[in-house]
């Protein structure tokens, strides 16, 4: 399995593997065992059906989600394993629609050694959590037409913010949830064409002369630049696409030697008892506790995010790859 | 249950295909599956790219595209327009030596396999969107489109006139299709395996159509089966259209591929087709006394039954079967040797990726 982060609950072993493997589906590579990576993920299930951020650490619905996701990419998953995370996932739900990372079931409390009312923020809905947990359920087969996926798109579609984007929880920037939420409500047919152009308005408008985008006014970040570029392709327009395709550019250009991709901090653990954190709050970079925004050490994560990015662009024939070619038929 | 059904469909399968020597070992098939993929993504950014034009192009490669699928048609397009072109090159190797027009074989059996694909995956996950496509698309359409170059023209026009891109998508590939098969019976003089072709395809949709509507139980298999089945005799005549001659053996070998896979695909779709009451062959072949879509409350029994029958084993004897005859069929020395091996490849390579 990978293991990135560094927190006070260690490195995150199961929430990492899920995503990488998820982000990465698209990509063909003789070394990597990733039926083995899977089958390792698999074992990992717990008993509640749910998956954590490593095994130490109570299950979460954001880690099964990715689990889910990344097991829905091969058929090795026996059905039970999948109706299991699918009850955990929908005990997750809340009456709003929305879907929160904590239930009162997990133990969260108990393991932080916190008094369950000071949990109240990580027991809450989000929209970077419910969109993910929603792309899971249909990809185990939720109906578009079921209640749940309704009431889910009906959340998401209530908590665009006025500048187009969605805010998150447990990420710095809008441009990972922004983008999950509309992959989640183009899943559903439930994407109207005025939020659609309003959140790649939003991109657009917030993309920098390098092509890059920030997580937070900074600079250019690989990780806002990769799930910007992946929100823009979900509507591949001719403005859109141009935009994209900048921003794999930058991605490119900003490879270093080893393969890898610099990471910046952007995972956000807000205090548990914080349900809206402030983005102006005073986060504490790459500290453990609360309160903190970290980066993935290893860069592990941020890669993922690049390769997915970078594999949607290749497919669409946007933009040539360091080391390989566009292939066209001969 | 369905964990027992799972279980003993992948065991019986591999068993049986290892024993009958069809079964692919895992580093061949591996280093064969990353080759078919190499051959689809140049498909895709090719010919696949000339039939939908940039925009939808595109737009088949987004995430948000038949999105509904999640991933199952995205991560799969190279592999499917691989098949596709590995049926279509194999029966026209098969058929005609020279080899003139075996590329243009695969790629139109190509984004034919793709158009079959697409068209199941709006039946399975847009409903809503079915009965709108059966407005500008459905048999009269189709009997049309093989002759008539003005119902080409109009079915072009609903691609302008169709906001919905599935539909757009799907409409523009069914479009392309048959303009080739036109350009091409037209310049081989093959009017006669056109209008084969012709009535194939209006089969296949009739078949389509009637799955969806819980034929009655004494038609239920044989409608299961030619929805299945069918698109592989379709490709089979598509490449016969453009052979210079028409070896008899051919057609039956195709049958059996098409039986093959048919229950292949029916096997490993036991417990989601229980899940949502889609046709299944096996099932069917469970119920056979009862309507084959039963109310939840008897899921659990006609799970039992299923588990206590031999309906599975049945279904992988006759799987086992139609393998073994297309084995022998492509072990005659009249028929040309590497294309043989090449469709005996394909076989056991996508039976062993259908598996997972």
């Amino acid at each position: 399995m990978w293991r990135d982060f560094d927190t006070l609950a260690g490195p995150s072993s199961e929430w990492v593997t899920g995503y990488v493997c998820y982000a990465t589906r698209l990509i063909e590579c003789a070394e990597f065992d990733r039926i083995g990576v899977l089958k390792t993920l698999l074992h990992r299930q717990r008993r509640t059906g749910g998956w954590g951020y490593n095994h130490a650490v109570p299950t979460d619905s954001d880690s099964t989600a990715w689990a889910v996701l990344a097991l829905s990419t091969a058929n090795i998953a026996r059905p039970s394993v999948l109706y299991r995370a699918r009850g955990y996932l929908v005990a997750h739900r809340q009456s709003s629609g929305g879907f929160a990372t904590y239930s009162d079931d997990d133990g969260i409390e108990r393991y932080i050694q916190a008094n369950a009312g000071l949990t109240a923020g990580w027991r809450s809905s989000h929209p970077c959590v419910t969109a993910v947990v929603l792309q899971a359920l249909m990809a185990v087969g939720e109906a578009a037409s079921a209640d749940l996926i309704c009431g889910g798109a009906r959340f998401l579609a209530e908590r665009q913010d006025d500048s187009g984007g969605w805010r998150a929880y447990w990420w710095k920037g809008h441009a990972y949830s922004t983008y999950h939420a509309l992959r989640f409500l183009a899943m559903a047919g439930a994407l109207p064409e005025s939020a659609a152009s309003k959140a790649c308005a939003l991109l657009e408008r917030t993309q920098a002369e390098d092509g890059s985008w920030s997580g937070d006014g900074s600079g250019g970040d690989v990780f806002a630049t990769s799930h910007a570029v992946l929100a823009l392709l979900l509507r591949p327009g001719v403005g859109g696409r141009a935009a994209a395709q900048r921003g794999a550019e930058w991605l490119l250009r900003n490879q270093e030697p080893g393969g890898r991709w610099p990471s910046a901090p952007m995972l956000r653990i807000p205090p548990p008892m914080a349900e809206n954190p402030d983005p102006a709050d005073s986060w504490r970079i790459d500290d453990r506790g609360t309160g903190v925004v970290v980066r993935d050490r290893a860069g592990i994560f941020t890669t993922a995010a690049s390769l997915w990015a970078l594999s949607v662009v290749d497919r669409m024939g946007l933009t040539g790859l360091a080391g390989t070619e566009r292939r066209r038929a001969s | 249950m369905l964990d027992e059904v799972w279980l003993r469909v992948r065991r019986g399968l591999v068993h049986r295909l290892e024993k009958s020597g069809q079964w692919m070992e895992h580093d061949a098939y591996a280093a064969f599956m990353r080759e078919r993929k190499t051959v689809g993504q140049a498909l895709s950014q090719g010919v696949l790219r000339e039939a939908l034009g940039e925009e939808d192009f595109c737009l088949i490669q987004s995430e948000s595209a038949y999105a509904r699928a999640c991933h199952r048609l995205s991560t799969r397009i190279p592999l499917i327009l691989s098949f596709g072109s590995e049926l279509g090159c194999s029966f026209y190797g098969l058929m005609d030596r020279t080899g003139q027009h075996a590329r243009r074989a695969g790629e139109i059996c190509a984004v034919f396999n793709l158009g079959i694909s697409i068209f199941d995956l709006v039946q399975d996950c847009y409903p809503e969107l079915v009965e709108e496509f059966a407005q500008c698309f459905h048999e009269q359409v189709l009997a049309e489109l093989a002759t008539d170059v003005s119902e080409t023209r109009r079915l072009e026009l609903r691609l302008t006139e169709n906001s919905q891109p599935e539909l757009r998508i799907l409409l523009r590939i069914i479009v392309w299709f048959h303009q080739r098969i036109r350009e091409a019976a037209k310049e081989e003089g093959a009017a006669d395996a056109q209008r084969c072709l012709a009535a194939l395809l209006r089969e296949a949709y009739r078949s389509e159509t009637e799955s969806r509507v819980a034929p009655a139980m004494e038609n239920a298999l044989e409608v299961s089966r030619a929805k299945s089945s069918l698109p592989f005799l379709i490709i089979c005549q598509t490449a016969r259209l453009l052979a210079k001659s028409a070896d008899g053996d051919v057609e039956p070998l195709a049958r059996h591929i098409g039986d093959v896979f048919w229950l292949v695909d029916d096997l490993v779709d036991i417990p989601a087709d229980f899940r949502d009451g889609a046709l299944n062959a096996v099932v069917i072949d469970t119920s056979a006394s009862s309507a084959w879509k039963r109310a939840s409350r008897e899921e659990y029994e006609a799970l039992a039954g299923l588990l206590r029958g031999a309906s599975i084993e049945r279904a992988i004897d006759r799987l086992d079967e139609n393998f073994r005859q297309a084995a022998r069929i492509l072990a005659d020395q009249r028929l040309d040797g590497e294309a043989a091996r090449r469709l005996r490849r394909v076989m056991a390579a996508y039976v062993r990726d259908w598996l997972g």
